[in-house]
């Protein structure tokens, strides 16, 4: 483990008690996040990248009766590794909006309708540094500056039904930014507004980034969005992490025969490389096995184009084929 | 939505209107009684009995020569001070129970199952078995009401937190570290304050008929403190030879749980927003 990691996850499982069995929504899940940089973890839905997050946030209600194992080691801001998985209600809950922030995907709900935004970002800024209630408000309009919502002392406020869906995305980033936070867990931040405040509110997250150094563990299903905005990317399947690269890598040379299905699956990059353009867009066939019945070998398996005997017979492991690049395939062997 | 404003579009409705004037005035009247009454309650003057209505009795008199009017006037501050009790301890201990049986889950069942037994016996029934299990007094009927409507409460605020509990911004606070108890108090409740003040309103106007039944039975407020119901109740009998002494105090009963009912309704109709639409 490295000094610069913030967040180091290894092994992680979740599984839940079903009445039809145990689902095991993440399986043996590793990944780091880089102190001051952002880790993309990508999938499609149901693949296990919001449970992820949640596990670690410790945020899964507890009538799931959720079984958790594995460790993340996160880096705290006074030097310490505390393992999150590990902690007591009450210490998690300390670091929660303090250290550890999240955002999430609707802002249209994720905000209290009864209360103005100015009162939202102040109760966090009371709770964890303390301040009286005029010190908060003044520090509450101080974050809508930095968001860049314009008219910040009129906006403080107001409540979220006045605000548009980008001018509420960037109320939540207020929020979490609050009491300036080393990580940063996003989870689809962008996915239900439209690309126009998309960008501007990647751009922003960018920025705040770059002034605060903070580190970003961003989810998302966006493979655009990770080109431009990611520095490691981590790619799940049915609940593992099938592939780990930096970003260009990834990009450049996917070794998961998933990855290379779901880059063949972007509209412009087959013209891009200076291939005739295909007439039909290329799809990965079939569907996810269902997480009740795994497939007994690779949970990819039964779409993939180059499976092997091999691949029936158990779940590869996660191999190291080059620096920082690993891969769950059997055709890829260790460097 | 900001309260000024919220009063002047309940007020908008003419109806609604009405009642709130109707009911002002009673509460004025209550509270001012001495100085609207020019009779004690408790005067009597046998010489003076089952009077008509005449310019020194505006309402006539009852069985024992005292004025109808100072009863009512009297008599609508102990009505309306039981209804105002049994509203406020209803909805205080029903919140509770809901908010608490909607937030936790394993809560859930137990303490439903509790309401829904309460709720399986007619309210009357109940409230008389249990003054009678108490003794008739101001206080014990007040205790009886809240028994038999705090469970009405408990299940409109339960529903009301199952729903606001799965909404995003629930997960939001918890993850910037909000405790429990905070979440439950500062961010749900307040969301839930649209369906408390229906259910107010309501029980405001039920209590008022509740207490008018049960003194009637002879199982409420003791008879010589003059309520509504005390009073159609003690006079029943005299009513062939002087209208009056039930018609006023009815009157007074309709005219209140009346009002009461049509502002809750324009209340509910107002925060409702699935009927504002169509009022508008």
């Amino acid at each position: 483990m490295s000094d610069l990691s913030r967040l180091v996850v290894q092994g992680l499982s979740t599984s839940f008690p079903t009445e039809d069995g145990l689902v095991r929504s993440v399986a043996d899940v590793s990944f780091e996040v880089a102190a001051g940089k952002t880790t993309a973890l990508v999938g499609e839905s149901g693949s296990g990248k919001s449970v992820t997050s949640l596990t670690l946030m410790r945020l899964l209600p507890k009538t799931a009766n959720a079984q958790v194992s594995g460790a993340a080691a996160f880096g705290t801001r006074d030097g310490r590794r505390v393992d999150l998985l590990q902690l007591t209600d009450d210490a998690i809950r300390q670091l929660r909006g303090n250290e550890l922030a999240m955002i999430f995907q609707e802002p249209m709900t994720s905000l209290n309708p009864v209360f103005t935004v100015g009162e939202q970002i102040a109760e966090s800024v009371r709770l964890h540094k303390k301040l009286d209630r005029a010190a908060a408000l003044a520090h509450a309009k101080r974050m809508l500056d930095l968001v860049e919502i314009p008219a910040a002392a009129q906006r403080l406020h107001e409540y979220p039904h006045q605000l548009s869906g980008g001018m509420r995305q960037r109320v939540m980033i207020a929020l979490a930014m609050a009491c300036d936070p080393t990580l940063l867990i996003a989870d689809e931040p962008t996915t239900a507004l439209d690309v126009t405040i998309q960008a501007q509110i990647l751009v922003l997250m960018r920025r705040l980034q770059a002034e605060t150094g903070m580190s970003i563990l961003f989810i998302t299903h966006n493979l655009g969005v990770v080109a431009h905005h990611a520095d490691d990317v981590a790619v799940m399947y049915a609940g593992r992490v099938v592939e780990r690269a930096q970003v260009r890598p990834l990009f450049a040379t996917p070794q998961h025969p998933y990855t290379q299905g779901l880059l063949a699956c972007l509209p412009g990059k087959a013209h891009a490389a200076g291939q005739e353009r295909p007439r039909r867009l290329f799809a990965i066939r079939g569907q996810v096995s269902s997480p009740l019945a795994p497939p007994p070998g690779c949970a990819f398996e039964p779409r993939c184009d180059q499976a092997v005997a091999a691949c029936t017979q158990a779940m590869p492991p996660l191999v190291t084929i080059a620096e920082s690049r690993q891969a769950r395939c059997v055709l890829r062997s260790a460097a | 939505m900001q309260l000024p404003r919220l009063v002047r579009q309940l007020l908008h409705r003419r109806i609604v209107m009405v009642s709130a004037i109707v009911l002002l005035a009673i509460v004025v009247l209550a509270l001012g009684a001495p100085w609207f009454a020019s009779f004690d309650p408790n005067d009597t003057a046998v010489l003076d009995r089952l009077k008509a209505p005449s310019a020194a009795h505006l309402m006539g008199t009852d069985e024992l020569g005292r004025d109808l009017y100072a009863r009512i006037v009297y008599g609508a501050r102990y009505s309306l001070a039981i209804a105002a009790l049994t509203a406020l301890g209803s909805v205080v201990a029903g919140t509770i129970l809901g908010l608490v049986a909607g937030f936790f889950r394993r809560l859930d069942t137990p303490l439903m199952r509790l309401v829904d037994a309460m709720m399986s016996f007619p309210d009357i029934l109940l409230a008389i078995a249990l003054v009678a299990i108490l003794g008739p007094s101001l206080l014990n009927v007040v205790l009886a009401l809240v028994l038999v409507y705090t469970p009405r409460v408990a299940r409109v605020v339960r529903a009301s937190t199952l729903v606001v509990r799965e909404l995003l911004f629930v997960e939001a606070v918890r993850a910037l570290g909000v405790r429990t108890s905070r979440i439950l108090w500062r961010h749900i409740l307040p969301n839930l304050m649209s369906p408390i003040l229906v259910q107010v309103s309501f029980i405001f106007a039920y209590a008022i008929l509740a207490e008018a039944g049960l003194s009637f039975l002879g199982v409420g407020v003791p008879p010589e403190i003059p309520t509504w119901g005390t009073m159609v109740a003690g006079s029943q009998q005299y009513a062939s030879q002087a209208i009056g002494v039930v018609l006023f105090p009815g009157l007074a009963i309709i005219l209140t749980a009346l009002s009461l009912q049509l502002l809750g309704d324009g209340v509910r109709d107002l925060l409702d927003p699935k009927l504002k639409k169509t009022l508008s």
